[in-house]
């Protein structure tokens, strides 16, 4: 993606992009089999992510979209330094993140904040509300006096609606629904003032009659703190109900990236396409489209050309060899879309086939 | 003829401390040969538990009242041996893990076969062959007989879970949110191919999710459970386009649809404690239309497509 298609879709703000990920990179080694010993060969590569880029503004929400294996949580995980990248560069409000050693990092790490999926495993059995949410005061040293700390839970608690406030402050998890669990999880994340917030998965664990009541948690933050969002989801219905733009992953690559309405209401990428039809859903104009054949292919194992080709019903020969490029997409410049038929780069390349002819 | 049929079920768990919780209040429920039924509720709602409870799969510390007919036979009236005899050949089981609901160190065609032999319907050759061709049934080539679990995918394994639970040739089969564990796009394939194996082979399906969109494309009628009862139940459409019951409402309103664009609503409170006395409609107390009659607990009522509210008796709600 170049720099001018970058302010093609999303104009950068005063002081640039919260978060700017470029050309990041992700592989892990494998272990070597007794068949890589034997070849004298090193172990194979699992390029979990393989060139995402993408931008997150201050008080945005970016999902992250993709099934399982695509690469979503390695390329948040790497946004965080939570994982060494294998290439690439990640700037948090400006500053290169990759580049940076544990100490220089520390206190980065208060800016960007990590939610899990699981409520349920991300808070310790065994301490209060109150001292759930002043651990993570007390490890930066941001913890003060008895009362300022108190004050400081109280008010996070007040924030994520946990009310009164005093009585959340003494419960134990078990004594809290999923909910209300996830409520303290994202109270102990605030407390520390972040900029960026990501949040994994944050309600697939969640019943559905509480998930709109965290989906909207997250809305109030970003509107009314300007923190910056990105929510890894596989559930395309949630994402296009609270992201203003959504990104397409699928095994490693990003396919297509653009504003949530649209990328939802006219997919360009025939894998975008395939997700949304397979969106079960009680209202539905028209039959169900043949679901895609097959299953996600695994890391390890990288399809020459565009990776989704050997399940794509559109595939051309084109499609088997060159590695299609994150692009504008033909008619509508502000979706990128990696896709030898749908981008602005097929526009032109059939224009020429035309001019030739 | 109804091939499942129960009547006040009723089960208890029983905790070490001696209070018990009542997960399941009097649930009736009859599902014709080849009817497919979702089940749908939110987590604790008992809609799990009441059909574990109609395979006899209930853990020792639960107690059980009431009746459960599958094709006829008895399942709770003689306790295991009685739920022994309807098991596999009448009713069989697709749970969510897969991958836990197979052996890992045994070949998947020999734990599709096994049932077979082990209720002496087919001699082990027989077993084997037959196998295969379940396997071809559900959309597997017949070599991945020879595989262990752990060689299959998510979906291919879901789908020889689902061989297996084909293999005697129940009557019922029930499925325990078969997709949740699957991606989206695999989710798809397996409901398609769940609504289609109960029409094909004219199996009654009772599905139970709290995916409303899953049981709108493979369910032609809905029951919703809520604390332990059915608050509702009628065709598929229906209940998910012009529910009768103010949750049922209301957890659409809170469910997010990729095509609708309107704002999410969540439901105020939370369900009620099932180890506490619950008197009345159990919504009630969260319930935008509670008024005085809702202090006694309503029956499920109206031909066809039936609630259990009040409300609906006094013509106060559509």
């Amino acid at each position: 993606m170049s720099a001018a298609d970058a302010a093609a879709v999303r104009p950068a703000g005063a002081g640039g992009h919260l978060l700017e990920v470029r050309d990041l990179a992700v592989h892990f080694t494998l272990k070597r089999s007794f068949a890589d010993r034997l070849a004298r060969r090193g172990g194979q590569v699992a390029r979990a992510v393989d060139g995402v880029s993408l931008t997150l503004d201050r008080g945005e929400l970016l999902a992250l979209v993709g099934e399982s294996g695509s690469g979503k949580t390695t390329t948040a995980l790497a946004a965080l330094r939570l994982l060494q990248p294998t290439a690439g560069t990640v700037l948090l409000e400006g500053r290169d993140v990759t580049a940076l050693g544990p100490r220089e990092l520390r206190p980065l790490r208060r800016r960007a904040q990590l939610i899990h999926q699981d409520p349920y495993a991300a808070l310790d059995p065994r301490l209060r509300t109150r001292d759930l949410i002043a651990e993570a005061l007390r490890i930066h040293g941001l913890a003060g006096s008895r009362e300022a700390e108190r004050a400081t839970v109280h008010e996070a608690l007040e924030k994520v609606g946990l009310t009164p406030v005093e009585a959340f402050a003494e419960r134990y998890p078990h004594q809290l629904s999923g909910g209300q669990r996830q409520r303290v999880a994202v109270a102990g994340s605030l407390v520390l003032g972040p900029s960026l917030l990501v949040a994994d998965e944050p309600v697939s664990m969640l019943d559905v009659s509480v998930r709109a009541g965290i989906l909207q948690l997250l809305d109030e933050l970003r509107r009314g703190e300007g923190v910056g969002i990105l929510m890894i989801t596989h559930d395309l219905a949630t994402a296009a109900h609270v992201s203003d733009r959504v990104a397409v992953m699928y095994h490693g690559n990003l396919v297509e990236l653009g504003p949530a309405r649209t990328v939802i209401d006219a997919p360009r990428h025939p894998y975008t396409q395939a997700l949304i039809y397979a969106v079960p859903r009680v209202h539905r104009e028209e039959e169900r489209v043949r679901t895609l054949p097959g299953e996600p292919p695994d890391a390890a194992h990288v399809p020459s050309g565009c990776r989704f080709h050997p399940r794509c019903p559109l595939c051309e020969q084109r499609c088997r060899v060159e590695v299609p490029e994150l692009l504008p997409a033909t008619g509508d410049p502000g979706v990128l879309v990696a896709c030898h038929l749908r981008s602005g780069a097929a526009a032109r390349s059939s224009k020429r086939e035309e001019s030739l002819s | 003829m109804s091939v499942l049929e129960v009547s006040g079920l009723h089960v208890w768990f029983d905790a070490p401390d001696g209070r018990s919780a009542h997960a399941v209040r009097g649930v009736d429920l009859d599902v014709e040969a080849g009817e497919r039924v979702g089940v749908l509720g939110e987590s604790g709602c008992g809609k799990t538990t009441m059909i574990l409870a109609a395979m006899g799969l209930l853990p020792s510390f639960a107690s059980v009242a009431g009746e459960v007919r599958l094709d006829g036979v008895s399942v709770l009236e003689r306790g295991e041996e009685s739920a022994r005899a309807v098991r596999w050949t009448r009713a069989a089981m697709v749970f969510q893990g897969a991958m836990s609901a197979m052996n890992p160190v045994y070949r998947v065609g020999k734990q599709i076969a096994d049932p077979m032999v082990v209720h002496g319907q087919r001699s082990a050759a027989e077993a084997r062959r037959r196998a295969g061709e379940l396997l071809e049934l559900v959309g597997l080539p017949a070599s991945v007989a020879r595989r262990y679990p752990h060689e299959l995918s998510g979906g291919m394994r879901q789908r020889a879970v689902i061989a297996m639970a084909l293999a005697c040739e129940p009557r019922v089969l029930f499925a325990d949110e078969p997709t949740t564990a699957l991606d989206v796009v695999v989710q798809a394939q397996i409901g398609d191919l769940l609504a289609e194996l109960a029409g094909r082979l004219g199996l009654a399906l009772v599905m139970v999710t709290h995916d409303i969109g899953m049981i709108a494309e493979t369910s032609a009628r809905a029951v919703v459970m809520y604390a332990g009862v059915v608050v509702e139940d009628g065709p598929t459409i229906a209940v998910l386009t012009a529910p009768r019951h103010p949750y049922t409402r209301l957890l659409l309103e809170a469910t997010p649809v990729v095509n609708r664009e309107r704002p999410l609503v969540s439901i105020p409170g939370t369900p009620p404690r099932l180890d506490e006395p619950i008197s009345g409609c159990a919504f009630a107390p969260r319930c935008p239309q509670a008024f005085a009659a809702c202090t006694v607990r309503p029956q499920l009522r109206g031909e066809g497509h039936a609630a259990a509210c009040h409300a609906l008796e006094q013509g106060g709600l559509p």
